[in-house]
């Protein structure tokens, strides 16, 4: 027994003996573990996955946090913060700007190339050049990362000094929203071209519908899309001459990439760019033209009242940009069936100026899902680890899920399998390209945009006749150009 | 040195100490008023001189900006949009004043003459509970009661077989600037200061002694009579006070406008308010939004002093 005792006391021993280094070596590991804990922080936008308030009209997004369960299985010392939402416009940009110029901004954010080129000089962001030359390890058969995604996301990623500081992944666009039920009551049918546009909405007319909810009070979408896309394809054999070149112009995916704005400028003081050129009047007339067949209250309708009158049943159709995709599918207000259709092409049949070519979509890789890394993740010992995680969300097999759950904004991927059908139309108008020429928005001055809107707004109550208008908007141009080459001193502008 | 007396019945005075300028008990005061001296300096004061210096440059808020002399005041008297503005500015304010005297005063004259304060009490709060509701709220209200659609407007007129009447209230160029300008129904609280207008007037109702209305009913006189005779003349300070805060208030305003149709159609509701905001904050023109300002500023100025006179005027009158 004694003898017994002692075997099981010396085996004991020489266990514990045995186990002493090995706990040491278990309890090193766990702490190295620990020391490679990584937390990522990322700025999802509208992705944020969020629990449904009680104001939601529909589920809010909520598949990044499943794909950040399902990321932290594998990866487990890595965890994702989504940040909240913060409204976008000009409260974001100041929040963009403060944390990058304090050191603390997200190591993943989400801003619009524009803003991006902006600032790229300052440093604040990483050039995702070399990983976009790598393997995307979620992708099967992968050998480069940047193949995964359709060309122009990496064109509008792409700085003015080369580098790629952003993944522009999401797709913005617009669409003609048409309600099925009263085309068909009124005969008409889904139009293709200008003049079957006007002849679907004088049937709609003449069965007792408003045909169409145009609204001109806020933000100016409507206008500023109808009047992009009508002269884009009006001044579209003017260009070239505008810009000062002799070869076409092609679209691009960049909105009014085709003509700078010191191009604009410079073409306004040689009047290659004039309001008194007929051609430059045209699509104005055409925008009255149209204007018989619009709710009678569009100066004062505003986005959210023309989706009302049209959801409502009030009119028969409404131009909306891809954020209402979902809205439209899910509201209980709307009581029909609704289709959607580009803005029609203007043939010669409706004006000499046209040269056949269809209108340009308006949008562009402007949506959410506009990738950026923090210069500073390789400080922070983050950078790896928010690169391998964009790979992962970007993989075709988690972007998609992702986008059919928010309903909106479509995908810059080029496999697009299971894509929402509601979102397919957008990514095919986009890619047929953007239009080329910006004078309306933002293309001279803020000043003139409103000059030349109020203007408009003239022209369009019968308060001022054609040549009074653009009369008018000619001085407003003139002085915006005299403004901007003052401005950015252009003294080779004369 | 002679005492002062206080007249019989009354209290003797407090007496004062003279206290000189460099002595430790002024010092003391000094340094106890300096720091709200120095707020009201750099928060009140500085903007104002500022905004007066920077009239003169072509400014974008940024930069240090070029003297242009009176360029910006030359600019101003030939915009076409200020002209537009400054039209609308006088329509609109010739509304507020007529609603803000007329029916407030109204509101006040019913409540006063109720006879009870116990019965007088249920109107009073009526009318002054909506003066804690946000104005933002009161415009949004307002922006659907004008909507062409469903708004109750166009609805009630429908009702009353004057749909013909029935119109696009905010985008329509003739109607625009009035609709802005004479939302409020009933006019008694709601947007500015008609609200306070209504218990001044009540408080200077009350205030008139009743042996004048004593008089009043020896006499036969009641009704319009008394209004004009007794009451009016009695409560025309609150009148001129209610107008000349109306005329100061107006004058400045723009959230309205801006709410509600931004400056259009076109700019048939263009104030000069909005004018200035979206000449600094969207036309990034700082100097010349300075100057617009300078220009305001000047105006209600000389509106106070001159309605000040009409207001000693009157007095020495009554």
């Amino acid at each position: 027994m004694k003898t017994r005792t002692l075997a099981a006391g010396a085996a004991g021993l020489a266990l514990l003996l045995i186990a002493q280094p090995l706990s040491a070596r278990g309890q090193k590991d766990a702490a190295q573990e620990a020391a490679k804990q990584i937390k990522i922080r990322m700025y999802a936008s509208e992705y944020t996955p969020r629990a449904r308030a009680q104001s939601d009209r529909w589920d809010p997004p909520t598949y990044l946090d499943k794909l950040r369960g399902e990321y932290r299985k594998t990866h487990p010392n890595v965890d994702i913060e989504f940040l909240p939402k913060i409204p976008s416009g000009p409260e974001f940009d100041t929040w963009f700007i403060t944390q990058f110029k304090a050191g603390n901004a997200p190591d993943i954010g989400n801003q619009l190339f524009s803003e991006i080129n902006r600032n790229y000089q300052k440093g604040w962001f990483l050039d995702l050049s070399p990983y976009l030359e790598k393997p995307d390890p979620y992708v099967a058969g992968n050998a480069h990362w940047k193949d995964i995604f359709l060309p122009g996301v990496i064109s509008t990623g792409t700085a003015p000094d080369g580098k790629i500081y952003l993944l522009p992944t999401g797709i913005n666009g617009t669409a003609i929203f048409y309600n099925k039920a009263m085309f068909q009551k009124a005969g008409a049918s889904v139009p293709t071209t200008w003049k079957e546009f006007m002849e679907a909405q004088q049937k709609l007319k003449d069965a007792g519908f408003v045909p169409f909810a145009f609204n001109m009070n806020g933000a100016r979408y409507c206008s500023n899309w109808t009047l992009r896309c009508l002269q884009d394809m009006l001044m579209d054999s003017k260009l070239n001459t505008i810009k000062g070149i002799s070869g076409p112009i092609e679209r691009t995916t960049i909105e009014g990439a085709g003509v700078s704005q010191k191009e604009l400028v410079a073409a306004i003081k040689k009047g290659t760019y004039s309001a008194k050129d007929p051609q430059w009047q045209e699509p104005m007339r055409l925008l009255k033209e149209w204007s018989r067949y619009w709710d009678p209250s569009f100066a004062s309708l505003d986005q959210n009242g023309a989706y009302m009158q049209f959801v409502t049943g009030k009119a028969a159709m409404v131009w909306m940009d891809i954020s209402r995709v979902k809205q439209v599918a899910v509201d209980s207000l709307r009581q029909f069936d609704y289709g959607t259709f580009s803005f029609p092409t203007v043939t010669k049949e409706s004006s000499p100026y046209s040269t056949g070519i269809a209108a340009p979509a308006i949008g562009g890789f402007t949506g959410d899902g506009e990738y950026l890394v923090d210069a500073l993740t390789e400080k922070r010992g983050t950078r790896e680890a928010s690169i391998d995680w964009l790979m992962y969300v970007t993989a075709p097999e988690h972007y998609i899920p992702m986008v059919n759950d928010l309903g909106y904004y479509a995908p810059g991927l080029k496999d697009a399998t299971n894509l929402s059908p509601a979102l397919e139309p957008f990514v095919q108008a986009v890619q047929k390209g953007v239009f080329r020429m910006e004078t309306y928005l933002r293309g001279l001055t803020v000043k003139y945009a409103d000059q030349y809107y109020q203007t408009m707004q003239e022209y369009l109550a019968g308060r001022k006749d054609l040549p009074q208008a653009c009369e008018e908007i000619q001085k407003y141009m003139n002085q915006a150009a005299d403004d901007l080459v003052a401005q950015n001193g252009w003294t080779d502008i004369r | 040195m002679k005492e002062r007396q206080a007249p019989r019945g009354l209290p003797a005075p407090m007496k004062t100490r003279r206290v000189r300028f460099a002595s430790p008990q002024m010092v003391l005061c000094l340094i106890q008023v300096a720091p709200a001296l120095a707020a009201l300096a750099v928060f009140r004061y500085f903007p104002v001189l500022s905004a007066v210096w920077h009239s003169f440059f072509n400014w974008n808020g940024f930069d240090e900006g070029r003297f242009t002399g009176m360029a910006n005041y030359g600019e101003l008297f030939s915009d076409p949009v200020m002209g537009t503005a400054s039209l609308n500015i006088l329509a609109y304010v010739v509304i507020r004043v007529a609603l803000n005297l007329v029916f407030p005063l109204l509101a006040a004259l019913l409540i006063h003459h109720l006879g009870s304060s116990r019965a007088a009490y249920p109107y009073k709060a009526l009318f002054t509970v909506p003066l804690v509701v946000p104005t933002m709220v009161v415009l949004l209200v307002w922006k659907f009661i004008y909507n062409p659609h469903d708004g109750i407007l166009n609805r009630f007129l429908s009702f009353l077989g004057a749909g013909a009447l029935a119109r696009d209230w905010l985008g329509d160029f003739g109607t625009a600037i009035y609709a802005v300008s004479g939302l409020g129904f009933p006019w008694v609280t709601g947007i500015g200061i008609s609200g306070f207008g209504m218990l001044l007037y009540l408080a200077a109702l009350q205030g008139i002694p009743s042996e004048l209305y004593d008089a009043c009913a020896v006499d036969g006189v009641s009704g319009a009579r008394r209004l004009f005779r007794l009451e009016l003349p009695l409560i025309a300070r609150q009148l001129y006070l209610v107008a000349l805060l109306t005329v100061i208030n107006t004058l400045q305003t723009y959230v309205p406008v801006m709410v509600l149709t931004s400056g259009g159609p076109g700019t048939a509701s263009m104030v000069p308010g909005l004018y200035l905001y979206l000449t600094a904050f969207s036309y990034d023109r700082f100097g010349y939004a300075c100057a617009i300002g300078v220009v305001m500023a000047a105006v209600l100025a000389a509106l106070a002093a001159f309605q000040s006179r009409l207001n000693a005027r009157a007095e020495s009158a009554t």
